[in-house]
């Protein structure tokens, strides 16, 4: 960008320039006229001089020629009176008149030869013939020629008569123009110029020069004279040029001054308005244009401040919604996800920056991924498709998720998008599915309840009964036997009924604190009596002194259930079935946090075994009711759905990890109780 | 000789106790149902009451609570065969309620004739 420039510098420095330049201009140009005018009026004071001096030479010699004429007429007046014409005599003179005409000439000579005019100036009188009669002052005997007298140069002279001759032949007699010796300084010659008038009557020619050194002289003292006066109008003018430059100058720095602080007012409050609300005092601002500027600053503060409150608000609106949606929110653009919100980046794992940079499609379980782009797809092109739908995807961690999205066609920056709302549905997912598992259950349960207060009734009425039988025959009596067996197969048959109620119950009645080791070690110690021998027993107890809130008799059958599972699952080879009893802290050990129970202490019951594994495609229902991999006559198929309640209801969670040939391992979290429980009012219920 | 009241809505079950309650020498009367029970009681109070805890209409919970508000000495014996929960949660609540002993069903009938035979004479 080119360099700003200080706009008070600016006009500082261009109005001294301006005016400077100004008064200079002035300055030159009177100086410039004037110098004009100057050569013009020197010129002019040297023609008029010069027309001046010869009209004075020339007046000079016509007074000569006045008085020579004068003294002409005079003296033939005098010599009329006096003259004896016919003896050419003046009566009583004695003179002749030759004579007295001689002595008038004689002293009209001399008078002319007196004349000064100016410096140099005198009357020269000559012969036309040549004959000198007066010249530089001096009267001549009228005997020689001009050029015998200054013989210095004999044929200039001759030159100089020629020339005077001529201008005489004039009517009215001319100028000439010669060099000829001053009376100052006979030594040498000056350019002189001459006014010559003719007399014919006496055969005369009479000039009067005036040396041109001297006119130039008088020039040149007029020149230095006009200098002097055109000099001091310049200095007059430049000084008032000054004067008035300096009073605009003033002037011009006061205005500048106050423009510059009325610019600082404006300046300061453009810098300020940017951090602060402050509007600009007006009363500082001196003129109108700028008060004007301030007046639509201080509106256009008002406006940003109410437009940023406005925003603020937005924004806080924005932020409320978005930032604190429980839902995740974003745009979808060019098959990215943009402008996450939090709860977005919570989902995913990944920050702002990861989710810019990998295709969403990446982010979606794989067997999804095909429909979600093929929607997204289809929406961006404009076409109406049905806003909700569900998917999975997969977190940074690598976990998958269930959302349902909520998308709409939409745009930004001018390109087509989606705009995008995620709800996490993992956990209605598991819900529904722990719904529909415990539905399944509770029509069985309802379904077992019923049938087992069915049964228990028509048990009672077939033990009662047999029993009074038994006793209204006597013992010798073969239909006793029979109605023994009516009676144990009853009480089998009981039993059969009590397993089911288990799966039936909805809250375990018996909850209190148990030593969770002794309970373990209890079951086991059953378990061990009926193991065959080809199965290895490893016991790894780690727990002490831990306490469960739970039914010490439905610890044991979880044991017990999973016990038999895993021996079942070794039937017919060696193996090694290991348990292992254990602290187990959730949230802090990555194993546990798969379980979704919330963060505390627990105890985990880890049941191993070396046999034929479960395979994935079964693994979702082992613990439905009825599922069962073994024979008819082997169970009915309710140990883990049996397991599967209890432990639901002791606020654990079972996780089943099993490789199709090689082996299962069930692990057990059962929470530690937190405090000394009181147990239920209550007894040990007859149990046959 | 002591009058017993069975009450329970399977008339069987009723059938078999009646006959082991009255070959030890005891009166015996039959109610379908708390309602009836309590309303033959009021005629006529039996020495004991054996009920049934789970039964339609006036169930054995509720029979049990309203006998014992109306009388307070009454004795009683309650049953269950169990339901959506299991018996002994049912024999819990009958017991809190004041039934003086309880029995899971199928019933052991030496232990009930016994359990009778020391309610009745104390």
């Amino acid at each position: 960008m080119r360099r700003k420039g200080n706009f008070s510098h600016f006009i500082r420095v261009w109005g001294i320039i301006f005016l400077t330049g100004l008064g200079v201009c002035f300055i030159c140009i009177d100086v410039i006229s004037t110098y004009r005018d100057f050569n013009l009026r020197a010129a002019q004071i040297r023609s008029e001089y010069i027309d001046r001096r010869k009209q004075s030479i020339k007046q000079e010699v016509m007074r000569a020629v006045e008085t020579i004429r004068h003294r002409r007429s005079q003296s033939e007046a005098l010599t009329r009176e006096k003259r004896f014409a016919p003896w050419d005599w003046f009566i009583g003179t004695g003179l002749y008149v030759d004579d007295v005409e001689e002595q008038i000439k004689a002293q009209l000579l001399l008078d002319i030869s007196r004349i000064r005019f100016g410096r140099e100036g005198y009357i020269f009188i000559n012969r036309l013939n040549g004959d000198i009669l007066v010249s530089n002052g001096k009267r001549f005997s009228g005997t020689k020629k001009l050029w015998e007298v200054f013989d210095d140069n004999p044929e200039e002279m001759r030159e100089i008569f020629e020339k005077e001759y001529q201008a005489a032949q004039k009517p009215g007699g001319g100028y000439i123009q010669y060099s000829h010796i001053k009376l100052s300084q006979p030594e040498r010659e000056s350019p002189k110029v001459s006014f010559i008038f003719g007399l014919p009557e006496f055969q005369w020619l009479v000039g009067a020069g005036v040396y041109l050194d001297d006119v130039e002289n008088d020039i040149a003292r007029m020149h230095r004279e006009l200098t002097r006066q055109v000099i001091a109008k310049n200095v007059v003018f430049a000084l008032a040029v000054i004067a008035v430059v300096g009073l605009f100058f003033l002037f011009f720095i006061r205005l500048n001054n106050r423009l510059k602080k009325d610019l600082h007012h404006l300046i300061s409050y453009f810098s300020e308005s940017a951090d602060t609300d402050e509007a600009i005092d007006r009363k500082q601002i001196k003129f109108i244009e700028f008060d004007r500027i301030a007046e639509y600053a201080n509106r256009m503060l008002a406006e940003r401040i109410a437009a940023l409150k406005a925003l603020r608000e937005s924004e806080e609106k924005y932020r409320l919604l978005v930032d604190t949606a429980n839902e995740s929110i974003f745009i979808a653009q060019d098959n990215v996800i943009k402008f996450p919100n939090p709860k977005t980046i919570e989902m995913t794992g990944y920050t702002e920056k990861e989710l810019a940079a990998v295709p969403f499609v990446k982010l979606i379980h794989p067997d999804d991924r095909q429909m979600v782009a093929d929607r997204h797809r289809r929406r961006l092109n404009g076409e109406v498709l049905p806003s909700d739908y569900s998917f999975r995807i997969i977190d940074k961690k690598g976990s998958e998720r269930s959302v349902q999205i909520n998308a709409a066609a939409t745009t930004w920056e001018g390109r087509p998008a989606t705009i995008n709302l995620i709800r996490d549905i993992t956990e209605q997912k598991q819900l529904e599915k722990r719904l529909r598992h415990s539905q399944k259950m509770e029509s069985i349960g309802t379904l077992a309840g019923g049938i087992a207060h069915e049964f228990n009734n028509m048990l009672g009425i077939i033990i009662g009964n047999a029993e009074l039988a038994a006793d209204d025959i006597p013992d010798s009596n073969p239909a006793r036997n029979c109605l023994e067996e009516i009676r144990t197969a009853s009480l089998r048959a009981k039993n059969v009924v009590r397993k089911l109620m288990r799966v039936a119950q909805k809250t375990p009645a018996f909850k209190k604190p148990i030593q969770i080791r002794a309970v373990i070690t209890e079951a086991l110690d059953l378990i061990r009596k009926t193991m065959p021998t080809t199965i290895d027993l490893r016991l790894n107890i780690r727990c002490t002194s831990e306490t469960v809130l739970g039914d010490p008799t439905e610890i044991s059958q979880v044991v017990i259930n999973l016990c038999t599972n895993a021996l079942h699952a070794m039937r017919g080879h060696t193996g090694v079935m290991s348990i292992r009893l254990e602290p187990a802290a959730v949230n802090r050990e990555p194993a546990a946090q798969r379980s979704g129970l919330p963060p505390g202490d627990y105890v985990r019951l880890t049941v191993m075994d070396t046999g034929e594994g479960i395979e994935p495609a079964i693994m979702d229902r082992v613990f439905d009711p009825y599922f069962t991999t073994k024979a008819v006559d082997e169970g009915l198929g309710m140990g883990l759905a049996v397991v599967d309640g209890i432990i639901k209801h002791h606020n654990g969670s079972i996780h089943i990890h099993s490789e199709p040939g090689k082996g299962t391992t069930v692990e057990v979290l059962l929470p530690l109780a937190e405090k000394q429980h009181q147990t239920q009012p209550g007894e040990d219920f007859t149990d046959t | 000789m002591a009058r017993i009241l069975l009450i329970d809505d399977d008339a069987p079950v009723r059938r078999t106790l009646r006959k082991m309650l009255e070959r030890q020498g005891y009166e015996v009367e039959e109610a379908p149902d708390g309602k009836a029970g309590l309303t033959l009681y009021q005629e006529n109070p039996a020495d004991l009451i054996i009920t049934d805890l789970i039964m339609p209409e006036m169930e054995g919970i509720e029979t049990i609570m309203e006998l014992r508000r109306r009388f307070p000495d009454v004795k009683i014996i309650a049953m269950s065969g169990g339901g959506q929960i299991r018996p002994e949660q049912y024999l819990q609540i009958a017991k809190s309620l004041g039934a003086q002993h309880t029995f899971a069903k199928p019933v052991e009938m030496k232990l009930l004739l016994k359990t009778v035979e020391e309610l009745l004479t104390v």
